[in-house]
């Protein structure tokens, strides 16, 4: 027996003009191409239907507001403990165990990963030598880690970036900001990752955070294991872009909407930041609802071709917009023509 | 010994017990909260299905399911808990059945002991003694009777109920109560659709209408669901002429990303009465998405060897450097040139007559492996039933098989559950021999050289369904 997988994205790296050349070649027969980073310059090159994307996502959770955090549910018998990652030996120790016995484990089940996750090893080396490691949330069990989520104070440049996301009224300071480093998950456990972030951020509260951003995920979501990593806590999360536009994504919304998972993106227009989402399976096999509801400051946009689909994000309170099989809306942003 | 017996009505030989509603009723849950975490991957659930299939399946000794069990890394209390689970919902029992039969393939010498292949697949060494119990077993035997008879050639009975037990600890002796012919069943294997209508390619509408069905019958398979396949999912048919007349690469580009969520390749076969197309074809085939596995399918029935003559003249200038799939639907004689035209293409062969196969050692190396992989009598393979791989015609009538004298099921418009219902009647109404041998009605060719003759008619269009668009 066998299984079958989508194709997408096919990613290309700019590598000067001819680049360009290629993917205009390629472009109308692919799904779904991003170029990562393009010169500004050099953007007029490409195909029109292009659509500038930030090139990362990360959602901020204010904790701040008392409801943000609410107890997690179906856990289990799973046990969770903060450690908390003082500059003593011990904590290193703590650390290196997590990222071998946990995070290569879990991450060896994980099918499907675009990239290997022992890349994360020197990012991860980096912030132990700097010291930047806050807490591990450890969640056991009958003894025995089965996952957990690192945090870790930001860098001045991400400090930046929070800072002109977040629109605050006062100065952000590093102290202020608690950002997930990584989340390790056990692959049966599906409930799990909603508690962890809720168990690190009444962690990150009750030690005085105001702001715990989930990891930087890319702004463009297509497959499962992608669109657990942008995960909410059950209250509006601020979304925060990293870099501005330097990534360009080729998407025909029309053919997108013939896949067997959900897709969608974030893509900018000039200092704007909009969600586009292309409902493929019913909400209720997708986390659209609690995604878009926990989305707030942007513009939302929702497509589908299946009636039953709209049908069931209408009784959610989320409008949607029906591609007929004619071809695209009139806004779809596929369409859009980049003016350098 | 205990023997796992089906509950189901009526009984068969070596009848699964885990069907697909078990399934997608989620008794796999249970295991799956139970396996080491190594092998809590994605999908293993639908993973494990497939190969639990196989085992849970009457006939066999209760300790040989658990070991096989075991041997999947299931902890023995869970199999155990499992298998409880089955009796409680009444799927199957443990028990002593009426007969014995032996699930053996061939038997030959390996050094000290001997090498015995199972019809499920294993091979397993046994000792002479015991490769000569299983001898003795050539056809089912009554349990009473078997026990006798290994009395005889071992000399006590304490003996033969110990070759009984080592037989069957080692899946090497199964037990039934009746000889008829199981029905496996997990919903459609394969789609194949047409992609012409009334001289044109299917319009975006018809699409829509077979898009909306496909996935509605695949959502009520377990493991089409699970994107869990044991054949290519759906296949794409349809004249030559017509389609390169009409079909353009944008069509194809489009139709790709229509039906890639289906599947990873989809092969598309197009028929040919003649060939003056070739060339365009190849060009349509090179300029087309990878997803499209292109071959032709040639009718020889009537035109002998005149067409295969046609295609090698234009093979043989070696323009087009992929190979493609030919597929010849032969009549009564076997064309000559078949050897020839093997070396260029990827042959498939299926015969809807009488045909007389010339004597398998005078063909090539190359040839003799398509002949034993398509002509030879598919006897003793379970699953020859119809209504495992069906056909959507241009105006969407669903039938069971894509060339005349196929089964009509209903329209697509008419809904998956009325054209599931008319399948699971046509499938169950029409099994194929049984892979154990134990069905005497198996027909199994005793002129191994010889393909049975197989009729286009509704009433026995089994074999040429299963033969031609399930291959």
């Amino acid at each position: 027996m066998h299984s079958s997988t989508m194709p997408i994205p096919l990613r290309l790296k700019w590598l000067g003009r001819e680049t360009a050349e290629d993917c205009s070649l390629i472009a109308p027969f692919h799904p779904l191409i991003l170029i990562s980073p393009v010169p500004r310059d050099h953007r007029l090159d490409f195909c029109s239907g292009l659509i500038p994307l930030p090139l990362k996502i990360c959602r901020v959770f204010d904790l701040r507001e008392k409801q943000a955090v609410t107890p997690a549910t179906g856990t289990g018998d799973l046990v969770f403990e903060a450690l908390e990652l003082a500059d003593r030996p011990e904590s290193t120790a703590a650390l290196y165990q997590f990222h071998f016995d946990v995070y290569l484990q879990n991450s060896a089940l994980r099918q499907d990963r675009k990239t290997s996750d022992y890349c994360y090893l020197e990012p991860f080396h980096l912030a132990v030598l700097e010291h930047r490691f806050i807490v591990l949330i450890r969640a056991l069990r009958n003894g025995r880690t089965v996952a957990g989520v690192l945090l870790r104070r930001p860098t001045a440049v991400e400090l930046k970036s929070y800072r002109e996301g977040l629109h605050c009224s006062g100065s952000i300071e590093e102290t202020d900001l608690a950002i997930v480093d990584v989340v390790s998950l056990d692959a049966s456990s599906g409930s799990m990752l909603r508690a962890l972030v809720q168990h690190a951020a009444r962690w990150a509260r009750e030690s005085g955070y105001s702001f715990l951003s989930s990891l930087p995920v890319a702004a463009l979501i297509t497959a499962e294991h992608e669109n657990e990593e942008d995960y909410t806590v059950e209250s509006e999360a601020i979304t925060v872009w990293q870099d501005g536009a330097s990534a360009l994504l080729y998407c025909d919304i029309r053919r997108c909407s013939y896949f067997a998972t959900d897709i969608y993106y974030y893509s900018l227009c000039g200092k704007e930041l909009s969600l586009h989402y292309v409902a493929n399976v019913l909400p209720q096999q997708s986390g659209i609802v609690q995604l878009l509801k926990s989305t707030t400051h942007i513009e939302k946009k929702v497509y589908t071709r299946h009636p039953k689909v709209r049908a069931a994000l209408l009784d959610a309170g989320i409008e949607c917009e029906l591609l007929n099989s004619a071809g695209v809306p009139s806004a779809a942003p596929g369409r859009r023509v980049v003016s350098g | 010994m205990q023997w796992l017996i089906s509950n189901a009505e009526p009984e068969a030989v070596n009848a699964l017990i885990l069907d697909d509603d078990l399934l997608q009723d989620g008794i796999m849950r249970e295991i799956m909260d139970h396996l080491p975490w190594y092998k809590k991957t994605r999908h293993m659930d639908a993973i494990l299905a497939g190969h639990l299939i196989h085992i849970i399946r009457s006939g066999f000794e209760r300790s040989f399911v658990l070991r096989q069990m075991e041997s999947l890394d299931i902890p023995m209390e869970v199999a155990e808990r499992f298998l409880q689970i089955l009796e409680v919902r009444e799927r199957c029992r443990f028990g002593e059945p009426r007969y014995f039969y032996a699930p053996v393939q061939f038997i030959s010498p390996l050094g000290k002991g001997v090498t015995v292949q199972s019809s499920y697949g294993k091979r397993t060494i046994v000792s002479e003694p015991l490769a000569e119990c299983l001898r003795l077993l050539s056809r089912p035997m009554p349990r009473e009777k078997y026990q006798e008879v290994l009395t005889a050639y071992l000399g006590r009975k304490q003996h033969a109920e110990q070759a009984c037990q080592t037989l069957a600890r080692q899946g090497l002796l199964l037990s039934c109560d009746s000889t008829q012919t199981p029905v496996r069943d997990y919903g459609v294997l394969r789609w194949n659709l047409e992609l012409e209508s009334q001289g044109n390619l299917l319009s975006e509408a018809a699409w829509e209408e077979r898009l909306n069905f496909l996935e509605e019958s695949f959502q009520s398979s377990y493991f089409h669901s699970h994107n869990h396949y044991v054949t290519t999912p759906i296949g794409l048919c349809g004249n030559l002429d017509t389609i390169i007349a009409v079909g353009d690469a944008a069509y194809f580009v489009d139709l790709s990303f229509k039906l890639q969520r289906f599947a990873q390749q989809i092969p598309i076969s197009l028929r040919a009465a003649n060939l003056s197309a070739y060339y365009s074809y190849q060009e349509l085939r090179v300029q087309s998405p990878t997803l499209f596995e292109w071959g032709l399918t040639l009718d020889v029935r009537n035109t002998g060897d005149a067409l295969i003559e046609e295609l090698l003249a234009l093979v043989e200038r070696r323009e087009f450097s992929q190979v493609i799939e030919v597929r010849l639907l032969i009549g009564r004689e076997w064309p000559a040139s078949l050897g020839l035209l093997n070396e260029y293409v990827r042959l498939k062969l299926y015969s809807t007559d009488d045909l007389e196969l010339p004597p398998l050692e005078t063909m090539p190396a190359a040839l003799r492996y398509v002949v034993e992989q398509y002509l030879r009598p598919r006897c003793q393979r379970e699953g020859c039933g119809a209504g495992l791989s069906l056909y959507i015609d241009g105006q969407g009538y669903v039938s069971s098989c894509s060339l005349e004298g196929g089964v009509p099921l209903g329209h697509i418009a008419d809904g998956h559950q009325a054209v599931e219902q008319n399948r699971r009647s046509l499938r169950y109404s029409r099994t194929g021999a049984c892979r154990f041998g134990v069905n005497p009605d198996s027909g199994r060719e005793s002129d191994s050289n010889r393909v049975g003759p197989v009729l286009l008619t509704p009433e026995s269009s089994t074999r040429l369904q299963r033969e031609f668009t399930c291959a």
